[in-house]
């Protein structure tokens, strides 16, 4: 669009009249250089407009691309299920971990967290429980100073928040017959600034101003553990007046990825393994949707076709911990021994299930409600899918509910001489009281491979089913990683690689099915911090202003009085003194960032991308033509963006019109220099740099940040297998010997990140390294 | 930043081939240009799309008519051969800083530099294509008159063309 290309039109003749020495102001010559004012301006806000576009065009591609990338590893982490034996020595403990992390009896007991002492020297605040107005400023103000809760308080503050949760139903009822004006937020993601000043506009929460915050409080922000603090906290005082639902970034996995874990690891060296299992067990037991009157659901990510919120508001939550999910290997790998048959034998055929209220679902407590997931996934080899569906016996024992802390007593696996690998299950349909049958499975859910839960409650004895412990019924992940979409029906969310694409037929016959009138839910970033579609039935909230780059959005919440109409109000924390006011500096700001991000691409991608290019360039000029560049970057990188236009930022132009291909790569480098590591392999380390550091801080179990060069060599070994890159094991050997600093068999894998960090070599005002790790990260 | 030749501009509704008028280079930018406006991504510009824009670019309050009035100009729904044929001309070239200079010259004959905030506003709202209010607000929040109220219009133009200059390098 003439981005710096001019090819002036109808100016051309205004240039000659207007250029005279004396200008003589007759009305037609005021007319046209008004116009010509005008058009210009406009013109010049319209490319800044653009440009606006397409900043948010990259973050939000490159941002799904990267929660695409949870895919890929979740199936490292089956492919380690299925090698685990090879990792000499880890593997159990380490699967375990990951899967289903033994919960130490330790943090169940009731005094664990009084046994941590305080010193007198600890300046910040000092909660009492059970908590007060006054325990609530104090915490506040400490936050607002920047300082830390300590670990102590941090505990008991978790321990019984997560008491508190565990008599909450999955969906939460409220009425504004008895609450005033409730207000509804959404994303926080860690962004502490952005709370306060929703609590400075609209007030703290109390009894007059009730909340609900509707997930993704934790990840990418860099105070994420003070606003749940917060959060959880206000919940404590105000049960009946601050609601929280999940996010998908609830999720532990996701905290490893994302940032919320090693935030809380920095901050509390100490005791952060402790806090973070609580929070692990805490985000589990979050309730999954709020419903106001009877008439406005708010959940965070959106539905699905299969949404069905009687059979939501049955499952046992507490037992979903992560959105992981693995490959479906067939029955028949299966050898699980013993126990496993003896599941087979215990299950029937046959019978129904007896009703119960559905006023019980809301009640935990009951022993005799417990509805098991029932999918069998069968994925033979020409992709069909067969489900079958048997119904329990009726004389099934009836059990007190499970806590996580029962969940596993034994470790995760069949002894580990015998390999094994995740599998898609019989799982014995227990004994049920729901009346509610389960939404058969739709057809698409093969593409998400998931594999259906196998729960093994009452039979204790069975091992089988207790490695399986992380995975989540599929209403919950459609709940949790939705989004909409202006076209009917409903597809898989390939963007995200997880949920659906919901159109507004599926919304509109969810309202209709359970006597709804609207829709909110958060999970998307918005320029206006909201925005409303399928005819106004579904509104999206977002509550983390400048998410992406100072100045790149607001942020809003929701009030709802009783007549149910939402207003909306809007706010941007404003960190810098920089002034944003020029729309011009903001846009550069946010462009700024995103091209970078942009760049870190293309060099990780830097060799399929050379490829590409040499594939049009037979001649070894260096050069292709616009056309052939776009299309490279785009088959390589899969990023939908407009190529073209961003073309002036990325790479240079010879005098011919055609791109210098390379001009790309020009002025990124790595952060070291890599000894004796080849373009191929510093190639993909940058690439999985973010995959690996999760790797590594799963195997450094005590969080020293060092582990063994051996471990580092074999789960290398396995990641590159894994992915199919072929490297040379004395390549390997070799990189860990070289990165073994001090040589003295461990290895400080945050300096061998660093090595394979991404630097921008112009970037002049990136002198503190420690300060992109973050930055990265968040 | 010298000026291609301009080209032959074909009457609105013409029945001439709308992709001859331009290479194919420009054309892929259009493309990506109509990407970027048609934000639902469903192959067509429609009302929504149309006042997201105006919205965007500071005139909040687009009436009605005056989208319908640009809709109707085109046969049927805005497709990528559609927005070509209606918008292609208008979507080239950026002036160069001179001939904006002489615009607002033509309003300061003596040559002071400056303009009088309230006399731009009236030359800028009252007559040819019209800011709206918000639009000149828009442009005095963006490049502030002085304490005496005279806005600085050399300093206005030169930022908008550097600063783009700037952006692109």
């Amino acid at each position: 669009m003439g981005c710096g290309t001019s090819i002036a039109t109808e100016t051309q003749g205004k240039k000659v009249e207007t250029d005279e020495a004396v200008v003589k102001t007759t009305p037609a010559l005021t007319m046209k250089a008004a116009v010509l004012i005008q058009r210009w301006y406009r013109r010049y806000m319209a490319r800044l407009e653009m440009r606006r576009r397409y900043t948010w065009n990259i973050f939000q591609s490159i941002e799904y691309a990267g929660e695409q990338d949870q895919l890929q590893l979740s199936s490292f982490f089956s492919f380690m299920l299925d090698n685990f034996t090879q990792l000499s020595g880890n593997g159990p403990d380490l699967i375990s971990q990951l899967l289903d992390p033994v919960v130490d009896p330790w943090l169940e007991r009731e005094t664990c967290y009084s046994l941590i002492s305080v010193p007198d020297s600890y300046a910040g605040p000092r909660l009492s429980f059970p908590l007060s107005v006054s325990d609530m400023n104090a915490l506040l103000s400490a936050f607002k100073e920047q300082q830390t809760l300590h670990a102590r308080y941090v505990l008991q503050l978790l321990y019984e928040t997560k008491k508190l949760l565990k008599q909450m139903p999955n969906i939460i009822h409220l009425s504004t017959s008895y609450i005033n004006e409730i207000t509804i937020c959404g994303d926080l993601h860690g962004r502490l600034d952005d709370l306060l000043l929703i609590f400075y506009k609209n007030g703290l929460p109390s009894a007059d101003t009730p909340y609900v915050f509707n997930g993704d409080f934790v990840d990418r922000g860099k105070k994420s553990i003070e606003v749940v603090i917060v959060l959880f906290a206000y919940l404590l005082l105000y049960p009946d007046y601050v609601h929280l639902n999940r996010g998908n970034h609830e999720d532990h996995i996701m905290n490893l990825r994302y940032g919320f874990t090693k935030e809380v690891m920095q901050k509390y060296k100490a005791h952060g393994h402790e806090i973070l299992r609580l929070i692990q067990d805490i985000f589990s037991l979050l309730p999954l949707a709020t419903v106001i009157d009877g008439k406005i659901l708010i959940v965070h990510g959106g539905i699905s076709d299969q949404t069905d919120l009687d059979f939501l508001g049955s499952i046992e939550r507490h037992k979903v911990k992560s959105a992981l999910r693995f490959p479906r290997r067939s029955l028949e790998e299966l050898d699980l021994g013993q126990s496993y048959r003896k599941a087979k034998r215990m299950r029937s055929s046959g019978g129904s299930r007896p009703s119960s209220s559905r006023n019980q679902s809301k009640n935990q407590k009951t022993p005799t409600l417990r509805k098991r997931r029932h999918g069998v996934r069968r994925q033979d080899s020409n992709g069909s899918c067969s489900s079958s569906s048997s119904s329990s016996s009726s004389t099934s024992s009836i059990c007190s509910p499970r806590t996580p802390s029962c969940l596993s007593p034994h470790p995760c696996l069949s002894p580990p001489s015998t390999p094994y690998t995740v599998n898609v299950l019989q799982v014995p349909f227990l004994d049920s009281l729901s009346s509610v049958p389960h939404p058969e499975p739709p057809q698409h859910e093969q593409e998400w491979k998931q594999v259906r839960r196998a729960d093994s409650g009452e039979f204790t004895d069975l091992d089988f089913a207790t490695f399986i412990s992380f995975l989540l019924p599929l209403q919950i992940v459609d709940i949790l990683w939705s989004d909409p979409k202006t076209q009917e029906g409903c597809s898989p969310n390939t963007f995200r690689g997880g949920g659906c694409y919901f159109g507004p037929d599926t919304t509109q016959r969810l309202l209709l099915q359970h006597g709804l009138k609207l829709l909110i839910r958060s999970h998307e970033c918005k320029q206006e911090g909201y925005e409303l579609c399928h005819g106004g039935q579904v509104i999206t909230i977002f509550s983390a202003s400048n998410y992406y780059e100072e100045g790149s959005n607001r942020g809003a919440y929701i009030k709802l009085g009783r007549e149910l109409v939402p207003r909306f109000y809007q706010y941007q924390v404003s960190r810098t003194t920089r002034k944003l006011t020029l729309t011009q500096s903001r846009v550069r700001a946010a462009e700024g960032s995103a091209f970078r991000a942009l760049k870190e691409k293309l060099f990780s991608h830097r060799s399929e991308l050379m490829a590409g290019f040499q594939q049009h360039d037979h001649n070894n000029t260096g050069c292709v033509s616009l056309s052939e560049w776009a299309q490279v970057l785009e088959s390589v990188l899969r990023l939908d963006l407009p190529w073209r236009t961003l073309r002036p930022q990325l790479t240079r132009l010879t005098p011919d019109g055609s791109v210098e291909y390379q001009s790309c790569f020009e002025d990124m480098g790595p952060g070291i220099s890599l000894p004796q590591v080849t373009p191929n392999l510093a190639e993909t380390l940058f690439r999985y740099r973010t995959d690996i550091e999760i790797i590594f801080n799963i195997i450094d179990k005590d969080h020293s940040g060092l582990i063994s060069t051996e471990e580092f060599r074999q789960t290398w070994r396995l990641f590159s297998a894994h992915l199919g890159v072929d490297i040379d094991d004395r390549a390997i050997d070799d990189l860990a010997r070289s990165i073994d600093f001090n040589k003295d068999g461990s290895i400080d894998f945050t300096e061998f990140l660093e090595a394979f960090r991404v630097v921008h070599k112009l970037d002049s005002k990136d002198t503190h390294l420690s300060g992109k790790i973050d930055r990265d990260k968040c | 930043m010298a000026p291609k030749k301009a080209k032959k501009r074909t009457a609105e509704g013409a029945n001439s081939n709308v992709f001859s008028m331009f290479e194919q280079a420009q054309i892929q930018e259009f493309k990506e240009a109509f990407t970027i406006m048609d934000q639902n991504r469903d192959g067509f510009i429609d009302k929504n799309d149309l006042r997201d824009t105006f919205a965007a670019l500071g005139r909040l309050n687009v009436k009605q008519e005056e989208i319908d009035e640009m809709l109707k100009e085109a046969p049927g729904p805005i497709n990528f051969t559609v927005f070509l044929t209606m918008f292609g001309e208008k979507l080239k070239g950026a002036d160069p800083e001179e001939t904006i200079l002489n615009a607002f010259k033509v309003f300061d004959p003596e040559a002071k530099g400056v303009l009088r905030k309230d006399y731009v506003t009236e030359m800028l709202t009252t007559q040819a294509d019209r800011f709206s209010a918000e639009e000149m607000e828009q442009m005095f929040t963006a490049f502030p008159p002085d304490v005496a109220g005279n806005l600085d219009y050399k300093n206005l133009v030169h930022i908008i063309t550097h600063g783009e200059e700037k952006d692109q390098e």
